[in-house]
């Protein structure tokens, strides 16, 4: 398949040839000088994406991305500011803020009174880490993850922002890093998607997910983001409709492959081509997915590490659980989010209880990755599109206040797959809000990303409408501080 | 015509002396300014000779009359006076140079000896074209110099191996962190980049030379390039700093320029003693220079990920081969001869289509078996990987007796047991096998206190215990499910209730009363035949108890067949309205758009038929409490009765209790209207929607929503 691929590829179609008609042979010569090794022997770039291989050996195999939709306040979970506490109440320095643009629900306010933490912070683990009391159960794992406490971002808006992360680009369309990295890897388990997602919600001030932010953009469709819900049919319309036996199904997607090969073998659109390999890989899932999706052979063990939630499809908890096992079998990109981090007013009280969502089965799913030696190979990533302002927003409230959004500094977290572990990248200054040491700005983190599943994010490219495409953009730089 | 020769020949007589001349005493010679520029014209000049010469020479070749070959002296002459021009021109550009490396002292005497051919071949043409063999010597010696000086030539203008660097491919250097040197593995790859053009090998301008610390402290004839401790004084870092358009900017301005990472890079060595034979990591850990220099290198270490095996690659077509849906085949990486081995899908899995993957049996390094059913047989095969590195066997059916055989696996260094029927004593087996760095045991026949045992003898191993508090932690029971939500119904109706952990007790009420240890334990189903109120929660040995979760099933009355609203609802919320109150259908309250009727700038007024007359003595109306939607409870609530549907009596008025704050809730309310019984055919229900929200709320002053859904007659 992939060598028809390739070979359709590489035929002119019409349009392709009157072109090169009329520029004429010179362009044949011009050709060879712009691709150097067309008559040379070394494999290019493009060819071992093609065989879906790493561009060198890779430190981690799979992703496990735990998106914290709507933007954890860095200042009450990894970034410890003492002196906002201290000068609580104080307006923001005008040195501090600089000139940095306010998003229009805290632009016009009068002041801006700096705002402590309302939760108590202490050092954990070897690394002596600092984590908030929201996280008891993170803040025993600390050793084993690497908090990166100066991310930051160009959007100011959840929506931009998201997409920024998801896409390296502030609008939508441009493939996923799920995509890119199913793009440049392929798939590990043919009986499974490469890229697939599952949403969860809390309690707090939530923001939306939309499905563009796992679309494949402009890359093939297999690429594409599988949604996994938490329905009886967790991806629709996989099931066999009443009265339709797998026999049947059988005889009719032969039926249907051979007409695609007809229209396939006519007019050379890739696009057929991965029609076809979808129908195909969705007949296998019928029986790979079932057997993931049923939790009640979980032990008692397994149930207590990521919570009793974790049986209930739907929530935070069961998707980790999910996350682990769709990883476990070879799928390369598990993104999850999990909404309600947008945390304007009422603060600690919402916190409080996306921190209950969020705290136990996410250091339940690195320990439980570790005890199975898949930790090493495996990257989880924990965090939100950006971070949350040192000042109140509104009403100034010690134990009601809110924050508004933040770019220029917020706390993530990675472990296993490559980074190192036990480790606090990064300074901000006293206030929260600049970034004094080694900054990672979210092209960095994408480089950072790509360059663990072993894939050089200036040369996974894809050339579309006459211009090459990267995750990265043109920018990027891979934070080598945190890889192992 | 014959002047012109004899003027050109004593041109060239004269050149040739004066050639000659500076040649011998160029040592001695001062040369005055204008006479430089002169000078350096030299090469602007040199490709009029080159292009006349070649073409006097190549002509012996070309297929020409004897007789149109006399022309050619002209051209020859012409060749000549611009080779000794040209000639004369280098050597007064040469004098210029201070110090003369190599390549210029051999394009010294190459390009003299070429203005010397150049005027033999001119003035002894006609002995050449007597005999066109000895012209062909003649013509091939010169051409040869020809090329040589002009390869040397471009070698000064352009730099060392200008010519040949495209093709001369040197091998991508890696670089080993823990042997990196300071000077040959940082600091010298910057001079060579970016000054060896002009100051390496045969090249030093200015008298520079970097090929070694003797040459770097020697300097230049403008002073020393580097004073070890002190970076003020060293010229390299001065002439660096330099604006670009000082003559004197180094490296010259057409030339690529360091970049601040290496100037920082070469100013810290400087600073730090300029040592020319210390290991990068002897620095101290937070050594600006360290930090600077690890970060410099990064590129070059991490390349290096592409381990080197002492094993070929499989042919590309054999390991597409051995891919199939269940059984995936891959190398690590791009170019790299090891391969990764997964195995999915436990039906396909067998002896055989292990046995396939015979003819890469030297490339595999990780091999996952992660559950399928792996026999101690099977085990005979894979302790026959000689390279295996990661093995993942967890929850595989291997036991204790093949692991002695693992334990000869000579390069095995991750194995993973997770899920197994392995005991202490095979772990002990395995543990034989001193190249394994990490063992997977959670969750094997191995308890929590051997597993801790074994990893204090052997502390050099990580032994994974994963998490073993199943018995000690005490985790939070999550509530029960009660399956049958809240509705209205009539006749009977049956309960449902489960738990998503098996083996929980469940406990219910459904008098209303909290359910405690004492309650009701579920065995299965019940029906219920009265309103009630169902509270339920569960547990477990081992953890704490639920929350309690409860359900109010309220029966219904007296049909109504008939809704008539004497006033509208608002628009907006009137979708459903003529069978929104009477369907029995308990409405969503996340959903007010479509299941809720809504009234805001009149009250509601609404008569009730129930076809015939009843004794009547209660109605409930589900009311929406909803504030941060403005969506309050009414003012208040009035039943009259009627048998004619205009004679009206008042039955009940009642005023439910308004908010005094924002209160996050968002549910149905069924507001009771209690009465005397009474007979009555028609029921008329006025509420009232608050006019003006309090002053708490941000919608403080605007009118208030009253949003009902149901009502109910007993």
């Amino acid at each position: 398949m992939e060598k028809e691929l390739l070979e359709h590829g590489l035929n002119m179609n019409r349009r392709k040839f009157m072109s090169r008609m009329s520029i004429g042979l010179g362009s044949a010569a011009l050709g060879s000088l712009l691709i150097p090794d067309l008559f040379g022997g070394s494999a290019s770039p493009e060819e071992a994406i093609m065989r879906g291989l790493p561009h060198f050996a890779p430190k981690a195999k799979r992703v496990i991305y735990l998106f914290q939709n709507g933007a954890p306040s860095q200042l009450e979970t990894f970034d410890y500011k003492p002196l906002l506490c201290k000068m609580m109440g104080e307006n923001l320095p005008e040195s501090i803020h600089g000139t940095q643009r306010l998003t229009g629900m805290s632009a016009f306010q009068k002041s801006f009174p700096l705002m402590g933490s309302y939760y108590n912070f202490n050092q954990h683990g070897k690394s002596g880490a600092w984590v908030s009391d929201l996280f008891p159960h993170m803040s025993k794992i600390v050793d084993d993850i690497c908090i990166i406490k100066t991310m930051n971002t160009e959007a100011i808006n959840h929506d931009p922002a998201l997409t920024f992360f998801q896409s390296g680009a502030q609008q939508g369309n441009r493939p996923s890093m799920g995509s890119w990295v199913s793009y440049g890897l392929g798939t590990e388990n043919n009986n499974l998607p490469a890229f697939t997602v599952l949403l969860s919600r809390g309690k707090g001030n939530g923001q939306g997910v939309y499905s563009k932010l796992w679309t494949n953009g402009f890359l093939d469709s297999v690429h594409q983001g599988v949604q996994f819900s938490s329905g009886e049919n967790p991806i629709l319309y996989l099931q066999d409709p009443d009265g339709i036996d797998r026999g049947t199904r059988r005889k009719m997607l032969d039926q249907i492959a051979s007409l695609n090969q007809l229209e396939l073998e006519s007019y050379g659109d890739p696009e057929i081509a991965s029609k076809i390999q979808q129908y195909e890989m969705a007949y296998r899932m019928q029986t790979a997915v079932p057997e993931i999706m049923d939790t009640s052979k979980e032990s008692e063990s397994i149930i207590k590490l990521y919570g009793a939630d974790c049986l209930v499809p739907g929530t935070y908890a069961a998707n980790c659980l999910l996350a682990r096992k769709l990883s476990e079998n070879g799928v390369r990109f598990v993104q999850l989010y999990h909404q309600g981090w947008d945390q304007h007013g009422n603060l600690p009280t919402e916190m409080k209880g996306q921190a209950m969502d969020v705290d136990q089965p996410s250091a339940a799913l690195i320990t439980d990755l570790k005890q199975r030696g898949l930790l090493d190979e495996t990257l989880v990533i924990w965090g939100g599109e950006f971070g949350r302002s040192n000042y109140c927003q509104g009403k100034f409230s010690i134990d009601k206040y809110g924050r508004d959004h933040h770019p220029r500094c917020f706390s993530i977290w990675m472990a296993g797959g490559g980074v190192k572990p036990g480790m606090v990248y990064g300074e901000t200054d006293d206030f929260g809000y600049n970034v004094v040491k080694d900054p990672v700005h979210v092209h960095d983190f994408q480089a950072t990303v790509l360059n663990l599943m072993g894939l050089d994010h200036e040369k996974l490219v894809y050339k579309f409408q006459g211009r090459r495409y990267r995750l990265t953009d043109l920018y990027g730089k891979v934070v080598n501080g945190i890889i192992a | 015509m014959k002047s012109v020769y004899k003027i050109g020949n004593t041109l060239a007589l004269a050149g040739l002396v004066f050639l000659l001349f500076i040649f011998l005493f160029d040592n001695k010679l001062v040369i005055p300014a204008w006479v430089q520029v002169f000078g350096r014209m030299h090469p602007l000049v040199l490709h009029f000779p080159i292009v006349l010469l070649l073409l006097s020479m190549v002509c012996y070749w070309l297929p020409l009359e004897r007789s149109t070959a006399i022309g050619w002296p002209f051209i020859r002459l012409i060749a000549a006076l611009t080779a000794l021009i040209t000639a004369i021109m280098g050597m007064l550009l040469s004098i210029e140079q201070a110090d003369k490396g190599d390549v210029l002292t051999w394009h010294k005497w190459s390009g003299i000896s070429m203005a010397i051919i150049a005027w033999a071949m001119y003035q002894f043409h006609d002995l050449l074209n007597k005999d066109f063999r000895y012209g062909k010597i003649a013509a091939g010696f010169g051409c040869i110099i020809l090329v040589l000086t002009g390869h040397w030539g471009a070698d000064l203008t352009h730099g060392d191996n200008y010519l040949f660097a495209p093709i001369t491919h040197t091998p991508a250097k890696t670089i080993d962190i823990n042997k990196a040197e300071l000077y040959a593995d940082i600091i010298q790859p910057i001079f060579t980049e970016k000054c060896a053009n002009c100051h390496l090998n045969h090249n030093q301008k200015g008298g520079l030379s970097l090929n070694d610390s003797l040459s770097i402290f020697k300097g230049g004839k403008n002073g020393k390039a580097l004073v070890p401790g002190d970076v003020l004084k060293s010229l390299v870092i001065e002439r660096i700093h330099l604006p670009l358009s000082d003559k004197k900017h180094m490296p010259l301005s057409d030339k690529p320029q360091l970049t601040n990472e290496e100037i920082q890079l070469l100013e810290l060595w400087i600073k730090s003693g300029a040592a020319f034979n210390k290991k990068l990591l002897s620095l101290p850990e937070k050594d600006s220079l360290r930090i600077l220099a690890i970060n410099y290198i990064q590129p070059l270490i991490n390349k290096q990920t592409n381990e080197v095996y002492d094993f070929s690659a499989a042919s590309s077509s054999k390991i597409k081969d051995l891919n199939n849906n269940y059984r995936i085949v891959k190398p690590l990486g791009a170019n790299s001869p090891a391969l990764s081995v997964s195995f999915f899908g436990k039906l396909i899995y067998s002896t055989e289509t292990l046995k396939e993957l015979n003819s890469v049996k030297e490339q595999i390094l990780h091999l996952n078996l992660s559950k399928m059913p792996v026999t101690d047989e099977q085990v005979n095969w894979i302790a026959g990987l000689p390279n295996l590195r990661k093995l993942n066997l967890n929850y595989s059916d291997i036991t204790d007796k093949s692991m002695a055989q693992i334990s000869g696996m000579k390069n095995l260094e991750t194995l993973s047991l997770a899920g197994t029927k392995i005991t202490k004593q095979g772990i002990e087996t395995v543990l034989l096998n001193k190249h394994l760095k990490e063992v997977f045991v959670w969750d094997s026949k191995m308890s929590a206190t051997e597993m801790a045992l074994l990893q204090q003898k052997n502390p050099q191993l990580i032994i994974e215990q994963g998490f073993q508090g199943a018995d000690t932690t005490v985790v939070a029971l999550n509530a029960p499910i009660i399956k049958t939500p809240s509705a209205f119904f009539t006749g009977s109706k049956q309960i449902i209730l489960t738990h998503v952990i098996k083996g929980v007790e469940i406990r219910y009420t459904i008098n209303g009363k909290t359910a405690d240890s004492n309650s009701v334990v579920y065995t299965g189903p019940f029906t219920i035949s009265n309103t009630c109120s169902i509270k339920v929660r569960a547990n477990k040995k081992g953890w704490d108890s639920s929350s309690t979760v409860s359900a109010v099933y309220t029966k219904a009355g007296f049909p109504i067949v008939n809704v008539e609203y004497l006033t509208p609802p608002d628009s907006k919320y009137a979708a459903g309205a003529s069978k929104l109150l009477n369907d029995l259908d308990l409405a969503d309250p996340r959903d007010f758009s479509t299941n809720w009727v809504g009234f805001q700038k009149n009250d509601a007024i609404i008569v009730f038929d129930l076809g015939e007359t009843k004794p009547v003595s209660e109605v409930k109306v589900n009311s929406l409490y909803f504030l941060r939607s403005f969506v309050f409870p009414p003012v208040f609530l009035t039943v009259w009765g009627s048998n004619d549907n205009k004679n009206w009596k008042e039955l009940k008025t009642i005023v439910p209790e308004q908010p005094q704050k924002l209160i996050l809730r968002r549910e149905g309310d069924l507001l009771s209207l209690k009465f005397n019984t009474t007979q009555v055919r028609y029921l008329k229900l006025q509420g009232k929607p608050v006019k003006k929200i309090p002053s708490w709320h941000p919608g403080k002053g605007q009118p208030g929503w009253f949003f009902l859904n149901e009502v109910i007659v007993y």
